[in-house]
């Protein structure tokens, strides 16, 4: 019995971490897919209240360049009072009349709220 | 038990490791805790501004009025000044905004290589006379030009600076849009504003609800907000510069006439080059900086306090060519390279006199120093052409001495001379208000004049027997316009003209022309033609643009040399240098090479091929560069020992016998 109980724990604790490592991130991740697919719906629905009011001013920031997610992945490196913090690797390239610029995605912070039990991009820490 | 156990478990399991992708709308978000606000600058906006004096505004100053945004058309080209722009200037200035410092917000339209950049560089881009007077903003300004900031990028609308996603994260503090990371790191006092760039879905009202934020957010921190009219109307009704100006009326801040000034311009300013309805012409490029800087120049002088920016007197950059120069003149030149320099100084042409180049030690040894320049060499190479202004004179090899023949002219032109052959050669000449094709035998005695009826002749060419000139229509204090190539054979009376539109490089061989057309595609092909003008092929280049064409000696060759330019924004991307074999017609690349005016010069064997240029090493130093293209001789051109302050120029190159 103390066994299963200590199993149980173990699992528990490793299946509790797993959600809040993967899931903010994969939020992080699959908001900027959306910008870049241009799916305001989306992307809003992968938004907090505030970061939902700039989705639409994001999606048209791209539509003068063809722009694609290279190496995007992210992960969650600690918290801040309810928020998740993300940090990512990758970039985003952008072609403009036949010249690439780059965004590096991997110096900025990304803050991540969990709110009835779904992960929202909230900013920038 | 343990069957609850277990299924505990599995609802743990599954609860922890749903998928993350859940993106059904949530009905009501409540609001984070942290703030995700774009990031506070360290300027206040204009709410705290309460503690500053409100600018008292001296009796003296008027504000005209403007006519209704509707009448936009008829807006001048440099604005008004507005109550509401000498407020904020004002207010900005006593709270700490930058009186040396001026923003662009906008789009590739505005990167510094085609917008002010050059006013930060006058050493190369020296005012014209009458524009002098601007001399006074550029320094009190100097180091706002050639840069583009955070709020330029080619590729960003209106939407763009006002998303923080694409704010440069080496630059700007997390959370914070380009155009608040711009307005804190160089807190300006005039910011332009001008979105030309179109894009499948902009509306009018998509443009003016990020513009509002734009104007908004400038004006928030104490900048006056200059705005723009567009040169093209691609969305075919100008309901943008309509929309443009409106928000200069609602919000009584200046707007800058663009589309105004280019009116009179070839296809009001627009490049039919690329024709997009978006790109405007090089020329409007330039009319578009000088516009912009006379808008900044009569905004800052009428708003300004003379107290509050002082500026010294500058002191007009003084042009000294290092050259080089040995104690006694070689016009011993057999198998060297001839060639010429110019300068630019002042915004005029400076001859820089003529060298040789010694290809075997890549030596270089003046050959006649001065305001003199190499026109051309007989093709034994026993004669040079040379001109001093408007000057001609012809150079024996064997004798060493010049005899003037002509004091008429025409000093314009890269070609103003031809060699039909070693005894004869042709020039263009002015007289009685007009341009001739004057013939002369090589002990320079006038053996027939052509009257040209078409226009003014401003290049000449000559193959066997044959010889063809440019024409343009020059009205006088105009650019001239280009009207087309004749040609004519000196043994007979009547001229042909060839099928050639543009003003571009031209080359003859004994037997055949060759000269760049514009394609469809907005790049380069080459045209062969016949001595008489009839097309043998057109022939497709790689996309670029043709900057010198050379017939090898033997004519069964040509080498091109080729700019790869950005589409938009004009700069050189790479030099690519090309022969074209006219047995196979089989195209041949060989090495990149980079520099300003490049010429391509031919040994007098054909083996060896040469690329000269000059080549900017320092923003104030330049010097000559040569390549061996074809570099059957190991020739090394590595130690060329001219430099210069200001670019060098190319003007002619002949590898002698």
């Amino acid at each position: 019995m103390r066994k299963t109980l200590f199993l149980i724990l173990f699992l528990s604790l490793a299946l509790s971490a797993c959600a809040s490592a993967d899931q903010p991130a994969q939020s992080v991740e699959n908001y900027y897919q959306a910008i870049l697919d241009g799916d305001a719906e989306r992307a809003a629905a992968l938004s907090c209240a505030e970061q939902e009011a700039n989705v639409q001013m994001e999606i048209d920031s791209f539509l003068a360049v063809d722009a694609a997610l290279d190496n995007f992945s992210c992960e969650q490196i600690g918290t801040d009072g309810d928020m998740a913090l993300v940090s990512c690797t990758g970039k985003i390239v952008m072609s403009y009349d036949g010249e690439d610029q780059y965004l590096d995605l991997s110096v900025a912070t990304y803050q991540v709220l969990e709110q009835g039990g779904d992960w929202l991009f909230c900013g920038y820490h | 038990m343990r069957k609850i156990l277990l299924f505990t478990l599995s609802v743990l399991f599954l609860a922890s490791c749903q998928s993350a992708v859940q993106v059904e709308p949530t009905p009501e978000k409540e609001q984070a805790t942290s703030t995700i606000a774009p990031i506070e600058t360290e300027m206040e906006p204009s709410k705290a501004v309460d503690s500053v004096p409100v600018p008292t505004i001296p009796p003296e100053m008027v504000f005209p009025e403007r006519k209704p945004p509707e009448e936009w058309q008829e807006w001048s080209i440099t604005p008004e000044i507005t109550k509401r722009a000498f407020e904020i200037y004002r207010e900005g200035i006593a709270l700490g905004s930058d009186p040396r410092a001026f923003s662009k917000v906008g789009d590739c339209q505005n990167i510094r290589d085609a917008f002010l950049g050059k006013y930060d560089n006058l050493t190369r881009y020296p005012l014209e006379t009458e524009n002098e007077y601007l001399l006074e903003t550029i320094k009190n300004f100097a180091g706002s030009f050639d840069t583009d900031g955070q709020a330029v990028r080619g590729g960003f609308n209106a939407a763009t600076v006002l998303s923080p996603l694409r704010a440069d994260p080496e630059a700007c503090s997390p959370g914070e849009s380009p155009l608040a990371c711009e307005l804190r790191i160089t807190k300006p006092s005039f910011v332009f504003i001008s979105f030309e760039v179109w894009w499948e879905g902009r509306t009018v009202e998509s443009y003016e609800k990020y513009m509002r934020q734009i104007i908004e957010t400038v004006i928030a921190h104490h900048a006056v907000p200059i705005l723009a009219t567009k040169a093209d109307n691609i969305e075919g009704d100008h309901s943008i510069n309509l929309a443009t100006a409106r928000l200069a009326a609602e919000y009584d801040i200046p707007l800058w006439n663009f589309w105004l000034a280019v009116q009179d311009l070839p296809a009001h300013g627009m490049d039919m080059e690329r024709n997009d309805g978006f790109h405007t012409s090089y020329e409007a490029w330039d009319v578009r900086s000088l516009t912009a800087l006379q808008t900044l120049d009569y905004l800052w002088k009428n708003l300004r306090e003379e107290t509050v920016v002082a500026v010294s007197e500058s002191e007009t950059p003084e042009v000294e060519i290092e050259i080089a120069t040995p104690e006694n003149l070689n016009w011993d030149y057999a198998n060297n390279i001839l060639f010429d320099l110019r300068c630019f100084e002042s915004n005029a042409e400076c001859p820089q006199g003529i060298y040789r180049l010694n290809p075997t030690n890549g030596e270089v040894v003046p050959l006649l120093l001065g305001e003199y320049l190499l026109e051309s060499v007989s093709p034994n190479g026993d004669f040079l052409l040379l001109s001093s202004g408007s000057h001609l004179f012809l150079a024996e090899r064997e004798k060493g001495q010049l005899s003037e023949i002509s004091n008429a002219f025409y000093q314009y032109a890269k070609n103003a001379t031809a060699w039909i052959s070693d005894e004869r050669f042709v020039a263009l000449i002015e007289q009685e208000q007009a341009v001739d094709l004057v013939f002369f035998s090589s002990d320079g005695v006038i053996t027939e004049t052509w009257k040209i009826a078409e226009g003014t002749p401003t290049e000449v060419y000559a193959g066997r027997g044959g010889v063809y000139w440019d024409v343009e229509n020059c009205p006088p204090a105009l650019d001239c316009s280009f009207v087309g190539t004749w040609g004519r054979d000196t043994d007979q009376a009547s001229a042909r003209q060839l099928v050639r539109a543009e003003n571009l490089p031209f080359d003859t061989s004994e037997t055949n022309l060759a000269y760049p057309i514009l394609a469809a595609d907005g790049f380069h092909n080459l045209i062969f033609a016949s001595a008489e003008g009839e097309i043998i092929r057109e022939y497709p280049l790689p996309q670029g643009r043709v900057r010198d064409l050379a017939w090898s000696p033997d004519g069964e060759s040509i080498a091109l040399t080729l700019y790869v330019q950005s589409s938009y924004s004009g700069r050189i991307l790479k030099i690519r240098n090309f022969v074209i074999e006219m047995k196979n017609w089989g195209l041949l690349e060989y090495p990149e090479t980079f520099g300003i005016a490049p010429a391509l010069v031919w040994s007098p064997s054909g083996e060896n091929l040469l690329w000269m240029g000059t080549e900017e090493i320092a923003e104030t130093e330049f010097r000559l560069v040569a390549t061996s293209l074809r570099d059957s001789e190991g020739l090394d051109f590595a130690a060329l020992n001219i430099t210069s302050p200001v670019p060098l120029i190319l003007h002619q190159a002949v590898w002698i016998r």
